[in-house]
């Protein structure tokens, strides 16, 4: 059973501020406009680390989907915006060709 | 003779993104794990034209799906170069069956080196399609624009396999 725990925390005056802001922006009270920013943080954070274990060679792209529990094409997208390209060369694409024309 | 491909998430949906996964798989027998598929299909949810394709091209039996015999090979696979299930199967199969892995993943592509697999990836089975006259060159031209568009390959390789296909006499 979920339950709803009080955290008290010290903001300083700019993050008080983002705080206001979005609850002003989005028409929502300071407690709900604080959730969706820890939610919105945590997905980022996480995206930011996906990316960063993918170009380290330490996960795979599924791995990474699993990780932020999404889709295989979401992750690829992610990663495109992120900078990322497939790293085959040109000597990969023409060892794979010849194996498939010999098939 | 190698004439079975054992294919991962990434090139399943980059192929039929670029609309030659139904001719690839007509044209060699593409096989998908079971795990991959599923991958795939996580897609169906948000209405990806490719998990549509993928589901229907298996359920006419134009793509296989297999399940992997060997958990323990994949589930050191999948430890070791940190995959998903569906990547490690993918590598596993192609290691069971001795056949050809296409994959575009960092990863998987590592993990087929080391296990010295006949790798291949997307571009070159677009170009393998259109030299085996399976599809045209304008269709193929197409094809590699929609991956160049996509974003997932170097540019350097996209011109190579678009100057290769110029090349080729009609």
């Amino acid at each position: 059973m979920s339950e709803i725990k009080f955290i008290g925390a010290r903001l300083g005056p700019e993050t008080s501020k983002m705080l206001e802001d979005t609850a002003r922006e989005e028409k929502i009270d300071k407690s709900t406009a604080l959730k969706e920013l820890i939610i919105f943080g945590r997905q980022k954070i996480l995206e930011k680390r996906a990316v960063e274990l993918y170009r380290d060679g330490r996960i795979s792209t599924d791995k990474a989907a699993e990780m932020l529990s999404t889709t295989v094409t979401e992750v690829m997208r992610l990663f495109v915006s992120a900078g990322i390209k497939s790293e085959e060369t040109l000597e990969e694409y023409s060892e794979g060709l010849k194996l498939l024309l010999k098939a | 003779m190698y004439n079975v491909i054992l294919m991962d998430a990434c090139t399943a949906i980059l192929l039929a993104k670029a609309s030659v996964l139904e001719s690839t798989a007509r044209t060699f027998e593409v096989v998908l794990p079971k795990s991959v598929y599923e991958e795939v299909l996580a897609g169906k949810e948000k209405k990806f034209a490719e998990a549509l394709l993928t589901e229907r091209l298996v359920q006419n039996k134009t793509i296989k799906v297999k399940d992997v015999e060997n958990k323990k090979m994949r589930d050191m696979i999948k430890h070791d170069f940190g995959m998903g299930i569906g990547e490690a199967d993918t590598i596993t199969l192609a290691f069971e069956e001795d056949q050809m892995v296409a994959t575009d993943n960092k990863q998987g592509r590592k993990a087929a080196y080391i296990n010295t697999l006949k790798l291949i990836g997307s571009p070159e089975i677009v170009v393998a399609l259109m030299k085996m006259g399976k599809i045209s060159k304008d269709k193929a031209k197409q094809s590699l624009k929609i991956l160049k568009n996509e974003g997932w390959f170097n540019d350097l390789l996209i011109e190579k396999t678009v100057e290769e296909i110029e090349n080729v006499r009609n």
